[in-house]
C-alpha cells in the first residue's frame, strides 16, 4: 500500500471497526492457541539502541491466544540482530469485566505510560485496534500503530487512517466449504452454523449466503447457534452424509460464560457430521479444518512491520499493510475420526496435533536401545563364536590327544611284536603238529577215530586262541572313537596280561596277579584303559631289563578302596626303581629315563586317567623297584 | 646195556604244544615222555635210557638254555633239539655252541622235526655205546688190587717184567703172576687190547 492508502478518511474505518463488527476478530484473537513459531529469517538491520513497543491485547492476559501471539511476536522481534526492543503489554479484559473497560484501560495507560511513551503500538486483534483508534488522540498521538489478527473482505476494503498499518488475516469460508466437499464427496446436505449470539447480537463475519456462490447444488440448512444446548441436540440428529459448515466463533458470555474452545469441543463431540470452520484457533477443539491465516503467521507479519518501522526511525515512513494468505489447517485427530488420509489433503496444508511417530518421539531412546541391542547382540554373537571356537579347539585337542594315544599304543605294540608273534606261534605250532599227527594216524590202519576227533577239537581251540591274540592286538591298534562302557577292572587286567604274557616269558620275568576276588566295576574306554595298564607293565619290564641278577618279577594288584569309592590297580616291579627326585616329573611329556622313547607314554597315561576322572602315581617299594598305580572312580555294580 | 627203545623227552611249558607234539611223535612210532617244565624233567630219575630232548627255549623259571647247561654238567648228557617261537640269532648261536643238535622255529614241519630227532637219537646211540664200554672197562679196572693197578700202569708204560720188579722192589716172578692176574681180570689177551681198554676207561697213558 502506498502512503495515499492510509491518508484516506478515518471515518470509514471507524464505522468498520464498530464493536459489533469487530467481535469475531476479537474471538479469533482470543482462541489463538497453537503457536507454531517458524523462524522468520529477518533482515539483520540495525535497530535503534532501545525501542519500546506497547502491545494492546483484548481479553485476559493468560488466554492461550494472547500468550501465543506474545510468544510469536517476541520470537520474531528477538530474532533481529542488534539493539533491543522492550515489549510492554496491556490487556483490555473487556470480556469478563465489560463495564467501563475502555475508560478504565485509558486511565491506566495514560497514567502508566505518560512519562514513557512507546515508540510503537501493536494491536493484537480487532477489538484492541478499535480501542487504539478510539483513544489514539488521547493516548497514542503520533505513534504508529501496527495491527494484526483482523481482516475479512469488508475490512480489507476499508481505508486505513494515517499512521496505521498491519497484517490482514484471511478467513475463507468458500474455500473451506469446497475443501470439505472434496474430502466428503458423498455429502448430501450441508448444515450451516451462522455467527450469532454473543454479547453484541447477531453479526456474521461471513454471510451464509456467500456460500451460495460456490457452484454446488446441495441443500443448505441453517442451524440456530443459540442456545448451545439446542444446537447440540440439532447436531446430534443430523442425517448421514451431512456436513457442518461452522461460521461461528462460539462462546457464550452468559453466566457462567463458556469459553469459545470449550463450546467448540462440546459441539464437535455432539455432532454426527464433520465440522469445518474458518477460525484457526478453533482447529484443535473440534474443527476438522479451517482455511484461514494461521495466528503465528499474523504475529510474524506484524513483527516484520514493527521492525521495519523502527529501523526507519522517526520519519513519516510507514510500510504498506499486508494481506496474508489463507492456508488449509487441519486437526490430525479429526482426520482420523472421519477416516481421512493425509494424502487426500491439498498441497501446502498444515496438519496439527499429529503425534510424532514413535521414531521421532523417542529418537534418542530408540537409538540408545538399538545401540544397546546391537552391542548386546554383538556381545552374544562374539561369545557364541568364541564358545564355538573353543569347542572346536577342544575337539581338536581331544582328537590330537586320541591320535597321540593311538600312536603311543602302536609304538608299545611295536615293542611287543616279538612276544605277540610268540603268542601266535604257539597255537600255530600246536595246530600244525596236531594236524600232521592226525594225518599219520589216518594213514595207519588202526581205528583212531576218537583220537582224531580229540585232535580236531584241540585244533579248533588253538585256532580260537590265535584269533584271540589277534583280536586283542587289533583292538589296541584300532583307531576309533572313545567309547566309554561299563567295565570290570579285573577283566581288563586279564586282557592286558594276555597281551604281555609272551613278552614276560621272553624276558624271563615272572608275573604275579593279586586280583580282588570281587568284580571291580568301572566306567571308561576299554582300549584307553588297557593302554595305560599295558604301558605300566611294559615300563616295569623295561625297568627289569636294566636290573641285574635275582629273580625278576612283576606283581599286578587290583583292589577296591572303600574310603573314596574308587578302585586301584598297581603294577610293582623289582627293577631299577625310580630316580629319587623324579617321581613328579615322570608324568610330564618328553621326560624319559630310557635311552629310547619319546617320554610320552606316561604323559598320555596321565591324560587318559584324568579324562576318566581318576589319578595316577607312583610309590617307591620297600625293597627294590617301583610301583605305579592308578585309581578310577568305582561305579555302581548294576551299571556293569 | 643199551635199552631197546630210545625215548624222546619233550619239555615245553605250553600244554597245547606239548600235547600235540606228543601225539605227533607217538603217531610216528617214537616213545615219548612229556614234561611241563625243565625242573620236572630234571626230577625224573634216569638210568641208562637212551634218548634225546625236544626242548622249548622260552619257559618260565628255568628256560631251555639253562637246562642245556645243567645237563651238560650232569652224568647223563643228552642231544637236544631246540624248538622256539622266537628264534633270534644270538639265542640259536648260543644254543648250537653249547652243543645243540638242531634248532627249529615254531611252527615247524613234522618231517623236519623227525629228521632232527633221528639225528639226535643216532648221536645219542653212539654216545651211549661209548659210555657203556667205558663203564665196563672202569668196572673191570675197579676189580684190580692196588698192587695189580700199580703193575698195570707200568705195563701200560711199556716196561718189561724185570724193570717193573726193580721199580716195585719185587721179584720178577711175582710181577709175572700179578701181570697174569691183571690180564685175566681185565679179560684181555694182549697188551694192545689192554691199552685200548684203558683208553676207554679214561686212564691217561703216558
Amino acid at each position: 500500500m502506498t502512503l495515499r492508502a492510509w491518508r484516506r478518511p478515518e471515518r470509514a474505518l471507524w464505522e468498520c471497526l464498530s464493536p459489533g463488527a469487530l467481535r469475531p476478530l476479537l474471538i479469533a484473537g482470543l482462541i489463538l492457541s497453537l503457536p507454531l513459531v517458524s523462524h522468520d529469517p529477518t533482515t539483520a538491520q540495525e535497530l535503534p539502541s532501545t525501542s519500546a513497543i506497547l502491545v494492546i491485547y483484548s481479553g485476559n492476559r493468560l488466554l492461550p491466544s494472547n500468550l501465543s501471539f506474545d510468544e510469536s511476536l517476541r520470537a520474531a522481534l528477538g530474532a533481529s540482530a542488534g539493539g533491543s526492543i522492550e515489549i510492554w503489554s496491556e490487556f483490555l479484559d473487556e470480556v469478563r469485566f465489560p463495564a467501563r473497560y475502555e475508560e478504565r484501560t485509558r486511565v491506566l495507560i495514560h497514567e502508566k505510560y505518560g512519562e514513557h511513551r512507546p515508540d510503537l503500538v501493536v494491536a493484537s486483534s480487532a477489538p484492541s485496534l478499535a480501542f487504539c483508534l478510539r483513544q489514539r488522540t488521547d493516548l497514542f498521538d503520533g505513534i504508529p500503530i501496527v495491527f494484526a489478527g483482523l481482516g475479512n473482505d469488508s475490512l480489507s476494503r476499508a481505508p486505513l487512517p494515517p499512521g496505521i498499518t498491519g497484517a490482514r488475516s484471511r478467513f475463507d469460508a468458500a474455500a473451506t466449504l469446497r475443501l470439505a466437499l472434496r474430502l466428503h464427496p458423498k455429502t448430501r446436505q450441508v448444515f450451516v452454523i451462522p455467527n450469532a449470539g454473543g454479547i453484541e447480537g447477531d453479526s456474521s463475519i461471513v454471510d451464509p449466503a456467500q456460500l451460495r456462490e460456490s457452484d454446488f447444488t446441495l441443500p443448505l440448512h441453517r442451524l440456530t447457534p443459540e442456545p448451545l444446548s439446542r444446537l447440540l441436540d440439532d447436531l446430534a440428529s443430523v442425517p448421514a452424509n451431512s456436513l457442518v459448515m461452522d461460521l461461528s466463533e462460539h462462546g457464550s458470555y452468559g453466566d457462567p460464560p463458556v469459553a469459545p474452545h470449550e463450546a467448540m469441543r462440546r459441539i464437535a463431540d455432539a455432532s454426527r457430521a464433520p465440522i469445518y470452520g474458518i477460525f484457526d484457533p478453533l482447529v484443535g477443539h473440534g474443527l476438522v479444518a479451517a482455511v484461514a491465516t494461521p495466528v503465528d503467521a499474523s504475529a510474524h507479519a506484524a513483527a516484520a512491520l514493527v521492525r521495519d518501522i523502527l529501523v526507519r526511525g522517526e520519519g513519516e515512513y510507514l510500510p504498506a499493510a499486508k494481506d496474508l494468505a489463507a492456508t488449509p489447517i487441519f486437526d490430525w485427530r479429526e482426520l482420523r475420526r472421519w477416516n481421512l488420509r493425509k494424502g487426500q489433503l491439498p498441497a501446502g496444508s498444515l496438519v496439527r496435533f499429529e503425534p510424532l511417530s514413535f521414531w521421532r518421539q523417542h529418537l534418542l531412546l530408540v537409538i540408545t536401545a538399538s545401540v544397546l541391542f546391537l552391542l548386546q547382540s554383538g556381545l552374544i554373537l562374539s561369545l557364541v563364536l568364541q564358545s564355538r571356537r573353543r569347542r572346536r579347539a577342544e575337539i581338536e585337542v581331544r582328537r590330537r590327544r586320541e591320535e597321540l594315544a593311538h600312536m603311543t599304543r602302536v609304538a608299545t605294540m611295536g615293542e611287543l611284536t616279538a612276544s605277540l608273534a610268540h603268542e601266535i606261534n604257539q597255537p600255530l605250532t600246536a595246530i600244525l603238529s596236531n594236524a600232521q599227527a592226525a594225518q599219520s594216524l589216518l594213514r595207519s590202519d588202526g581205528a583212531h577215530r576218537a583220537e582224531v576227533q580229540e585232535i580236531l577239537s584241540d585244533i579248533v581251540a588253538d585256532d580260537q586262541r590265535a584269533g584271540e591274540v589277534i583280536r586283542r592286538m587289533r583292538a589296541l591298534l584300532r583307531k576309533g572313537e572313545v567309547n566309554p562302557v561299563a567295565l570290570d577292572l579285573n577283566e581288563l587286567v586279564d586282557e592286558v596280561v594276555g597281551i604281555v604274557h609272551g613278552e614276560m616269558i621272553l624276558q624271563n620275568v615272572s608275573l604275579e596277579l593279586e586280583l580282588s576276588p570281587s568284580r571291580l566295576p568301572i566306567y571308561g574306554d576299554r582300549v584307553q584303559l588297557e593302554q595305560v595298564l599295558l604301558n605300566l607293565i611294559v615300563n616295569a619290564l623295561d625297568a627289569l631289563k636294566e636290573a641285574s641278577g635275582g629273580s625278576r618279577k612283576v606283581i599286578v594288584r587290583t583292589q577296591a578302596i572303600a574310603t573314596d569309592r574308587s578302585v586301584e590297580v598297581s603294577v610293582q616291579d623289582n627293577g631299577v626303581g625310580l630316580p629319587m627326585d623324579m617321581t613328579d616329573q615322570i608324568f610330564e611329556p618328553f621326560y624319559t629315563t630310557k635311552s629310547q622313547g619319546l617320554g610320552l607314554g606316561l604323559a598320555i597315561c596321565r591324560s587318559i586317567i584324568q579324562t576318566h576322572g581318576g589319578r595316577i602315581g607312583t610309590r617307591r617299594n620297600a625293597g627294590k623297584g617301583a610301583t605305579f598305580w592308578f585309581k578310577l572312580p568305582a561305579t555302581e555294580e548294576n551299571r556293569a | 646195556m643199551i635199552s631197546a627203545e630210545p625215548i624222546v623227552f619233550v619239555v615245553d611249558d605250553e600244554s597245547s604244544v606239548r600235547k600235540s607234539l606228543g601225539r605227533l611223535l607217538k603217531a610216528a612210532g617214537y616213545s615219548v615222555e612229556l614234561f611241563a617244565s625243565a625242573q620236572e624233567f630234571l626230577d625224573r630219575p634216569r638210568e641208562n635210557e637212551v634218548g634225546c630232548l625236544v626242548l622249548d627255549i622260552e619257559m618260565p623259571d628255568l628256560n631251555g638254555l639253562e637246562l642245556q647247561q645243567v645237563l651238560a654238567r650232569s652224568d647223563h648228557p643228552m642231544p637236544i633239539v631246540f624248538i622256539t617261537g622266537h628264534g633270534s640269532i644270538p639265542t640259536s648261536v648260543q644254543a648250537m655252541k653249547a652243543g645243540a643238535t638242531d634248532f627249529l622255529s615254531k611252527p615247524f614241519d613234522a618231517k623236519d622235526l623227525f629228521e632232527a630227532i633221528d639225528r639226535a637219537l643216532k648221536k645219542a646211540g653212539q654216545e651211549s655205546g661209548a659210555l657203556e664200554a667205558a663203564r665196563e672197562a672202569k668196572l673191570r679196572l675197579a676189580s684190580l688190587t692196588p698192587r695189580e693197578h700199580q703193575v698195570l700202569l707200568h705195563v701200560l708204560a711199556g716196561e718189561m717184567n724185570k724193570q717193573i720188579a726193580t721199580a716195585l722192589g719185587a721179584s720178577e716172578k711175582t710181577i709175572k703172576v700179578h701181570r697174569g692176574r691183571v690180564m685175566h681180570k681185565l679179560r684181555v689177551q694182549s697188551v694192545a687190547d689192554l691199552v685200548r681198554l684203558c683208553e676207554k676207561a679214561g686212564i691217561r697213558i703216558t
